[in-house]
């Protein structure tokens, strides 16, 4: 996200993990109302190169496969350089 | 605010919310004494976002407990995948009621309801027509006992019973968020 010029975080347990432009929140969750819009273009963004998840969270499967992970790596990194390419992420 | 626009007034209402992590708060909710349940996801995808911090699932027990207030967990998205006893095994949390969903359908349309057996009972039949009639608590249901989402099931539960799957999904879940390019 950093590369890209996205801000934000990455974070989750067990097998699931978080993205949020908001960065990691704190105790009491965020300080601040959540870019549903940025979301939005995110899942779409996520679509057009091929990662099909929930717009805020994903989930791993015990048969998802490493491939399968670089190909999700690679879709969100194309999104995130659109939505960059966009202005999406001006000001923040 | 509710995550959608839609909600009658009379329904929030009867809805007081906590903030995550909050436990004097959640004790002042119930200093009311008029709450029946406390409900919540003890992780898992919306409420994992904001990650409950080491104790207070365990906090929030000793609470509803001592209030005699239902715990009610959400594992629809937690159930099974944290651990094969679901994220109340991982954290070592035992709620009253559990909601499942389609993770214990594999997927499938189906969902399930577990806890403790004096809650369940009440949805039971005793054959006291009065009983059943007016004071049983109704569980109707188009797709109740659906074949094939209970085959599912029993397929699912099969499959994650042992662990290794969860070990395996979480692995590679680790990797992906390592991966995954963030600031």
């Amino acid at each position: 996200m950093k590369r890209v010029g996205a801000p934000g975080a990455v974070f989750g347990e067990s097998s699931i993990y978080h993205v949020s432009f908001e960065g990691r929140p704190g105790l009491g969750g965020f300080d601040q109302p959540r870019r549903q819009d940025l979301y939005h273009l995110l899942r779409c963004a996520l679509l057009l190169n091929g990662v099909d998840c929930s717009m805020f969270h994903g989930w791993v499967s015990s048969v998802h496969t490493h491939e399968h992970l670089a190909r999700t790596v690679r879709g969100y990194e194309k999104a995130l350089e659109a939505m960059a390419a966009e202005g999406c992420f001006r000001g923040m | 605010m509710p995550l959608s626009a839609g909600v009658p007034g009379a329904t929030l209402d009867q809805v007081l919310l906590c903030p995550p992590n909050d436990i004097k708060a959640a004790a002042g909710c119930l200093e009311r004494g008029d709450v029946a349940a406390v409900i919540l996801e003890p992780a898992g995808g919306q409420a994992g976002t904001t990650p409950a911090i080491p104790g207070y699932l365990q906090e929030l027990r000793a609470l509803t407990a001592r209030e005699n207030v239902v715990l009610i967990f959400d594992e629809v998205i937690t159930g099974f995948r944290y651990a094969p006893g679901g994220a109340q095994a991982y954290f070592g949390v035992t709620p009253d009621l559990t909601t499942l969903a389609k993770i214990v359908a594999g997927g499938l349309p189906g969902g399930a309801v577990a806890g403790q057996r004096d809650i369940m009972t009440l949805m039971a039949h005793r054959g006291d027509p009065a009983w059943d009639r007016s004071e049983r608590v109704a569980h109707a249901g188009t797709f109740n006992a659906n074949p094939l989402s209970a085959a599912a099931g029993i397929a699912t539960l099969e499959a994650v019973a042992d662990g290794s799957v969860q070990v395996r999904a979480s692995k590679l879940a680790e990797e992906l968020r390592r991966d995954l390019p963030t600031s």
